[in-house]
């Protein structure tokens, strides 16, 4: 505070100003919101909204000058590196502040002819080197610093008798030079504010100065303290605010309509009276390329059209080349492009939390269930999609990628994850920990590199494309209509199912709510304009109808509502294919050397490894005949599995096909 | 590919930006000097200008007057002069007069070096005859004469715009001549910042002279062996302000390492050509205030 406040008790009327950047230009309050390489002036730590290399230039257009050429101001180049560190360079040979002190009295030699001298005094004062370099100490918080080398180059005409006592003139050469540095720092305050602060000249390295003669000409590049706030409004405007201990104002608001399109104005002013400058400008961004155009109009022009009067030069000290009592009007341009793949953090993991320890011995099972989680932060003001990697050298040979997550902007999400592992995990024989990394990957939800429109044909819920191993989606045993009427139909035989032995309930269930399906529905065909049309269970159950399909569906649904395992037959014989028909097997529940309680006769039912690996006996059935009771059913469905499986090996040689449709389902 | 063209787009749009912009250097911006009056001087060195044709310090202290017009034959020459030293202050009015014989130079290695000067009876101004003094020349060891020169010395009662007239009664093929003549303004030295002579700092001078012109020579001292000042540097000043800062550029020309001190002749006079029967020459008849001062190295 000491510090600062001596920084500002030294300040007087001066004027410090980047003009860098058409972008900064426009908006003359930029220290909180500069971007790419001229970031390196305005304040380093801002540099660390560099993705990847970039590149820019700038030039300008003195529009009070005569001259109508375009001046190359600067040119540069950074990278982000180690994530959170970012460093520019930036080459400026229009940054540059000429003076002349024309000569005035006229020479004449000896005999009488004039001695031409092209000036009196001519000064440069440039600053042609600058670097940057800024670091993220976390996400909301950089710091930057940056160095400038500014030299100072006299030119004086001297004149000087020669050995005749003849005058002669000659140009002396004096230089100086020195570096500057400045720190900077930047603070996201959330997600509109952002605070910059930047102690200009902090440190001096100064190699030569000029001698006494010169000092007038001398830069006085005085310690500054700036300071910097913006709010970016949720409506595409960001006000800018800045200040410093020179009592200069500046501020800027930039529009961004649309994303390729940013329009900009800014006011300078260094006594709050009146306003000294105006800037506007706008900007084109067609990724990556940034190019921008910023003008710069000052109220009072006087001292602003190339001539000044040499005590106003003397009343006024120059502590920054840009913009000073003198610099004119002019036209800024900025070319910028980013090259290379942006990397921009968009996601950050809070915490990993493993849930389990590894048991080597059912070690497959943890490409199913999670082996921990991670908690991920969005840190971007846009949704992004996530995917979170897990990995273990030695027993594991690839990572595991989790599916992608979607997360709001600046939310959090914990996404559990996966681990494959190989056969090494199999020869750890004893307790021993590894180390796992856990990485997260993301992108902005809404980007993607190319794009192609097609249309795209959406069935209709009840379309099936006729391939049996997709017919199981259709089966929902879980559906509540389905649950309540097997639960109804059951519970309305609840007596008789009493006397029957436990082995048999199975077989018995499954014939009670044949039956009762049985007496409530027909066999219906499908609508003729529908390819395949399956209904769901519920439907089914409601229209009092369906085909073979359809009832099949609905029959298994109505069995696994109640825990009995089921299967469908699919048979496609291969020389009537138009024949291909579709029915099913149930699971009785009961062993393979009990089958003679089933039935006598081997050929009406099917043993069978159930879910549980177990051989148990399953009856065929086929539903077509469904309003014949389940007897029929089950002598039809019989009978078609002998024909088609064990006269015709429909199995072995491929037509027919049975598909388990697990209870867990 | 698409990607390659965008590429190749990009760099032709900073290559077009940069190259548009060429070499060209930031303008530069002037820095006038509105207090600046050195606009008003020219000028140039006077070593050469000193021939045998000069009569130099018989005539006036700084060699100025007669010297710049060694075109002329003939020269009648009336000074008012102010001699102004740290300890010490003079003035007198001098009045000189030489008549040069064109036909018979005086070739020393083959250069001429002087023209014999003719007697021509008696010269007066106004009322005040001037002495006749034999002139001469160092030739061959010894002095030779050269004929005559007429010159004339006493207190400074020089006034402003006043008429005068030379007189001649005439002598051999010379008719007897009358010539009017008026002095110029006066010029007096009122300020001098600094009193002296110092690197880096611009010395002021404020006047009081209504001549449009005013010379002013600045002279070194001639050294142990030489009497006389060297004038080394003309300027010629128009008397805009009645005043003059003489720049540092200027200033830095004078050989103060050698020399520690300078003589600062202003002179405002005016001068006309006149006929006088019986010589083939054109006369200049020059009138002349002179005011010296001298100053020395500040330390």
């Amino acid at each position: 505070m000491i510090f600062f406040t001596a920084m500002i008790t030294i300040s007087n009327k001066l004027i410090g100003q980047n003009l860098n950047s058409a972008r900064g230009t426009a908006l003359g309050a930029n220290i909180t919101t500069s971007e790419y390489i001229y970031s390196i002036e305005w304040n380093p730590a801002c540099l660390i909204t560099l993705n990847d290399w970039s590149i820019g230039l700038s030039n300008f257009l003195n529009t009070s000058s005569n001259s109508n050429n375009l001046t190359l101001y600067s040119m540069g180049i950074g990278k982000r590196f180690f994530l959170n560190q970012a460093a520019a360079i930036l080459y400026s040979p229009g940054k540059r502040l000429r003076f002349v002190v024309p000569s005035t009295f006229s020479v004449y030699d000896s005999a009488g002819n004039a001695i031409t001298t092209k000036f009196n005094q001519r000064i440069t004062m440039s600053q042609l080197y600058s670097f940057g370099y800024a670091y993220g100490i976390d996400d909301d918080i950089s710091i930057g610093l940056n160095g400038r080398y500014f030299e100072n180059e006299i030119e004086d005409t001297r004149y000087f008798f020669d050995s005749n006592y003849a005058i002669q003139s000659q140009v002396n050469d004096i230089r100086a030079n020195q570096w500057t540095f400045d720190i900077g720092m930047l603070y996201r305050l959330n997600q509109n504010w952002k605070l910059g602060l930047v102690l200009k000249n902090l440190f001096k390295l100064q190699e030569n100065k000029l001698t006494d003669e010169f000092q007038m000409y001398e830069m006085q590049l005085s310690k500054i303290v700036q300071f910097g706030a913006s709010f970016a409004a949720a409506n595409a405007f960001t006000f800018n605010l800045d200040g410093d201990t020179k009592e200069n104002i500046r501020f800027g608001i930039e529009f961004v309509p649309t994303n390729w399109l940013q329009c900009r104005s800014g006011l300078y002013t260094s006594d709050f009276e009146k306003v000294d400058a105006i800037g506007l400008g706008f900007g084109i961004l067609y990724s990556p390329l940034q190019l921008d155009v910023g003008y710069l109009t000052f109220t009072d022009k006087r001292s602003r059209k190339g001539a000044i009067d040499i005590n106003a030069y003397r009343a006024s000290t120059l502590i920054d080349i840009d913009y000073t009592p003198f610099t004119a009007d002019r036209i800024t341009l900025s070319a910028n492009v980013n090259l290379g793949r942006a990397s921009e953090i968009l996601a950050r993991i809070d915490y990993v939390e493993m849930l389990s320890e590894i048991y080597t011995a059912s070690y497959q099972i943890y490409a199913f269930r999670p082996v921990g989680k991670a908690r991920i932060r969005n840190i971007t003001p846009k949704p992004i999609d996530v995917k979170v990697r897990f990995f273990i050298k030695d027993i594991m040979n690839e990572p595991t990628e989790t599916k992608a997550y979607t997360i709001p902007p600046k939310e959090i999400l914990e996404i559990p994850f996966f681990a494959v592992f190989n056969d090494m995990i199999t020869k750890v024989r004893k307790f021993s920990i590894y180390d796992g990394t856990v990485y997260v990957n993301a992108k902005i939800s809404s980007d993607y590199d190319d794009k192609y429109q097609t249309r795209v044909l959406v069935r209709g819920r009840n379309d099936w494309n006729g391939d049996v191993l997709l017919l199981r989606y259709f089966v929902t045993p879980n559906d509540p209509d389905v649950l309540n009427v097997t639960r109804k139909w059951l519970s309305q035989k609840n007596f008789y199912l009493d006397t029957i032995p436990a082995n048999l309930q199975n077989l018995e269930k499954a014939k009670i709510i044949f039956n009762s399906f049985a007496e409530r529905l027909l066999y219906i065909n499908d609508p003729i304009e529908s390819k395949d049309y399956v209904q769901y269970p519920a439907e089914t159950l409601s229209l009092n109808g369906g085909d073979c399909d359809d009832l099949t569906v609905c029959y298994s649904s109505l069995l696994m509502s109640i825990g009995i395992q089921t299967a469908f037959i699919d048979v496609i014989p291969p020389d009537r294919p138009e024949n291909s028909h579709i029915y099913m097997i149930f699971d009785t529940g009961i062993p393979s050397k009990d089958a003679a309680l089933v039935s006598e006769n081997q050929k009406r039912y099917v043993i069978r490894k159930n879910e549980k690996g177990d051989e148990t006996v399953w009856i065929p059935i086929e539903t077509t005949v469904t309003q014949k009771g389940f007897n029929e059913a089950w002598n039809k469905g019989a009978e078609e599995y002998f024909n088609d499986a064990e006269v015709n090996f429909g199995i072995v040689r491929g037509w027919m096909h049975i598909v388990d449709l697990p209870i867990t389902n | 590919m698409i990607e390659k063209v965008k590429i190749k787009f990009y760099l032709s749009t900073i290559l077009l930006i940069l190259f548009s912009s060429g070499c060209h250097e930031v303008a530069p911006i002037d820095l006038i000097d509105t207090e600046d009056d050195s606009k008003l001087i020219e000028m140039k060195a006077v070593g050469n200008e000193f021939d045998s044709l000069s009569v130099s310090s018989s005539i006036d202290s700084s060699g100025l007057i007669g010297s710049e017009n060694s075109k002329y034959f003939a020269r009648l020459i009336y000074t008012g002069i102010f001699f102004e030293t740290p300890n010490r202050k003079d003035s007198i009015v001098q009045a000189e007069a030489i008549f040069l014989d064109k036909t018979n130079p005086i070739f020393v290695n083959s250069k001429v070096m002087t023209y014999p000067s003719i007697d021509v009876g008696t010269i007066m101004v106004d009322t005040d005859t001037l002495g006749k003094h034999q002139r001469s020349i160092k030739m061959m060891m010894k002095d030779s004469i050269i004929g005559y020169l007429y010159k004339f010395r006493k207190d400074y009662d020089f006034q402003s715009n006043h008429p005068h007239q030379w007189y001649g009664n005439g002598k051999g093929t010379i008719k007897p001549f009358d010539i009017q003549f008026t002095t110029p303004s006066n010029i007096k030295i009122e300020k001098v910042i600094p009193r002296g002579i110092q690197i880096g700092t611009p010395l002021y001078f404020k006047w009081k002279c209504s001549n449009p012109v005013i010379d002013l020579i600045i002279s070194r001292d001639g050294g142990l062996l030489q009497r006389s000042w060297v004038p080394i540097i003309h300027l010629k000043i128009k008397n805009e302000k009645g005043e003059i800062t003489i720049p540092t550029k200027i200033l830095e020309i004078l050989p103060i390492k050698q020399y520690k001190r300078f003589l600062f002749t202003f002179s405002s006079s005016s001068q006309t050509e006149q006929s006088i029967e019986g010589y083939p020459e054109i006369a200049l008849v020059q009138t002349a205030s002179l005011y010296n001062i001298l100053l020395n190295e500040l330390q």
